[in-house]
């Protein structure tokens, strides 16, 4: 929400910068154009105070040395137009390209005639009288209605930037007009230099709307980035909230799961437990009725004595405790302890052959024992158990299964290891990794749950903190045990 | 509607473009000769300008079948060309020379046209309606 916040108040920062970049652009930009405007008008100004000083000069000149006539003057005293003329000539520089002085023949003339030209060569030279016709005659024309000198800018002509143009007024009358054209070369530099200037300041304004649209541009997609962000981030919230209900749901399936693979598990167990007090059971079964066969015999014939009879209950009656023990062994066996004890492979291995062993002799099968390891482990010891016996269990099947020549099991203990490997040829390969996998087995003749060494697996490693795992060896299957040591289990 | 054109032809000329200078040459005496081409005699920096046009026929030599002669600076002219009606380029050959019946030049930058209404009589030349207002 933060960042959010940071997000939005950054591009409200970009736009800022952005509008201040154009605002800032605009304004230097009006700055200039009042600028240069002042500067052209200075220029203008101070151009035109110093002309007109210079034009109140000749004008009083011309006045001095002439009568009020100026025209006949001059006409008649060739001598004075060259003096005068000559003067006109030191005013022309490289500013003030022509100076000259014009007259009308008479009012109502639509032309003006030359009095005199301070040209300096011939080719610009005008002659005495030569009518003169300029393009603004009636600016020219309105000099005489007004006797006020005035000044207009050319863009007809293409040497000359300014027309000043200052009357000769004698007896409230004016008499010439004193005409001085400016050059377009100086005040060019001018201009040129503030155009140069203003391409410069066109150049920065473009780039500052380039600039402005670009941040914009960039405010705009950030801010739709950001508002897809916070679409998605509400979507995510909306999410995580189902999502715990959705775990929730899949805990509690996997929780049903497990109490079915549990149940499934135990009513295999079960079969198995049937099966294997069968085998405990038939041995002892087999002496009551051989017993009692005898003790019916031997009253039918008369000759049942007390001791005998005496003898033959007892017998039945151990036999019947041995199947009582048996079942008791069962029980206990089978009965889940939620507490750890210590105990030993051997302790182990001792318990659970007393309950499979028949069953596995009764099949021919050799049970090979290598057992060296004295290691005290504290562990559910019934749990442990039941892994053990399922070990043996399937390598009695496999063994079975395959019909394997000399079947032969072999448990093997050191250190902290139990080894149970058989001579059934071993897992394929292929399957090697998916034996603890819930629900798979590969078993035939035999309906097999494949839950066994799932349960097993989920025993060792989650409820007894040791390890179980298979390979295969020389011979067939390898499944080891690996418990903690005690000095392990401070750790 | 000849006078729009003219003025226009005299604004642009402004620009002191030459092509617009043979432009006006060829408004001005399409109207006053009627022959087309209008055989001419010039001098050389006239006669440079004046042979871009298909309207003339510059000539080398100033016979009896010249039209018109125009130029500013003339050393010999034959006296059948001294009887031939001059356009000058020039004040001073405009004032000069009494065959000359028009002018055109630069004065101060500006451009300045004349015609000589007497001149016009004298070669029997027609003076349009349009060019009028620059005669004296």
């Amino acid at each position: 929400m933060i960042n959010l916040f940071q997000r939005k108040k950054t591009s409200y920062i970009f736009n800022l910068i952005a509008l201040s970049i154009l605002v800032g652009a605009i304004g230097v930009n009006i700055l200039f154009v009042t600028t240069s405007n002042t500067i052209q008008k200075i220029n203008m100004t101070s151009n035109l105070e110093y002309i007109d000083n210079i034009t109140s000069n000749i004008s009083k000149m011309i006045v001095d040395e002439t009568s009020k006539n100026i025209y006949h003057s001059l006409k008649l005293d060739k001598s004075l137009r060259d003096t005068l003329e000559k003067n006109l000539q030191l005013l022309i520089t490289k500013k003030y390209r022509y100076i000259y002085i014009v007259d009308k023949k008479t009012q109502n003339r639509k032309s003006f005639r030359f009095l005199l030209d301070g040209a300096k060569t011939l080719k610009d030279k005008s002659e005495f009288e030569e009518e003169y016709t300029p393009l603004n005659f009636n600016k020219w024309n309105s000099v005489y209605r007004t006797k006020k000198a005035l000044y207009y800018e050319h863009k007809d002509i293409k040497d000359l930037w300014l027309t000043y143009l200052k009357p000769i007024i004698i007896d409230d009358n004016v008499k010439a007009i004193i005409v001085i054209d400016f050059s377009l070369d100086d005040h060019k530099n001018i201009v040129t230099s503030l155009d140069k200037l203003d391409n410069v300041f066109d150049i920065v304004i473009l780039f500052s709307v380039f600039i402005f649209i670009t941040i914009i541009l960039f405010a705009f997609i950030d801010g739709k980035r950001i508002k897809e962000l916070k679409d998605k981030t509400q979507q995510i919230k909306k999410f995580n909230e189902t999502l715990e209900l959705r775990i929730d749901e899949e805990v509690e399936k996997n929780r049903e799961k497990d109490k079915q693979i549990l149940q499934q598990s135990r009513l295999a167990q079960m079969g198995e437990m049937i099966s294997m007090i069968a085998h405990q059971w038939r041995q002892p079964l087999s002496a009551i009725g051989s017993t009692s066969v005898a003790l019916n015999f031997k009253a039918q014939l008369h000759k049942l004595d007390d001791a005998q009879t005496i003898e033959l209950t007892n017998n039945i009656s151990d036999y019947v405790s041995h199947l009582s023990t048996t079942i008791d062994d069962f029980r206990d066996f089978f009965k889940s302890n939620k507490i750890k004890n210590d105990t030993t492979y051997n302790e182990i291995l001792s318990g659970v052959l007393g309950i499979i062993d028949a069953s596995i002799k009764n099949r021919n099968i050799t049970i090979v024992k290598e057992l060296q390891s004295e290691l005290i482990f504290h562990t559910y010891i019934n749990e442990l158990k039941q892994v053990v016996l399922n070990l043996l269990k399937n390598a009695e099947d496999i063994l079975l299964e395959k019909n394997i020549e000399n079947p032969k099991i072999l448990i093997k203990t050191y250190d902290n290891v139990l080894e149970i490997s058989d001579n059934a040829g071993g897992v394929p390969s292929e399957i090697l990794d998916k034996v603890f996998d819930p629900y798979f087995s590969t078993k035939k003749e035999k309906n097999g749950t494949g839950l066994g060494l799932y349960m097993s697996k989920t025993i060792i490693e989650e409820h007894c903190d040791g390890t179980l795992s298979v390979h295969n060896n020389d011979e067939g299957a390898v499944f080891t045990i690996k418990m903690q040591t005690p000095s392990q289990e401070k750790l | 509607m000849k006078t729009i054109i003219l003025l226009i032809c005299i604004n642009n000329l402004l620009v002191a473009n030459s092509n617009y200078e043979l432009k006006l040459y060829e408004k001005i005496f399409s109207t006053i000769f009627q022959n087309i081409p209008i055989k001419i005699y010039g001098d050389k920096s006239s006669t440079i300008l004046l042979k871009a046009s298909n309207r003339f026929e510059i000539r080398k030599i100033c016979d009896e079948n010249v039209d018109l002669i125009i130029g500013k600076n003339f050393t010999n002219l034959s006296s059948i060309c001294k009887k031939k009606p001059l356009f000058a380029t020039s004040y001073r050959w405009y004032k000069s020379q009494k065959n000359s019946f028009g002018t055109f030049y630069w004065r101060k930058g500006r451009p300045q046209i004349k015609f000589k209404k007497d001149s016009f009589k004298r070669f029997h030349l027609h003076l349009p309606q349009n060019l009028i207002k620059y005669a004296k």
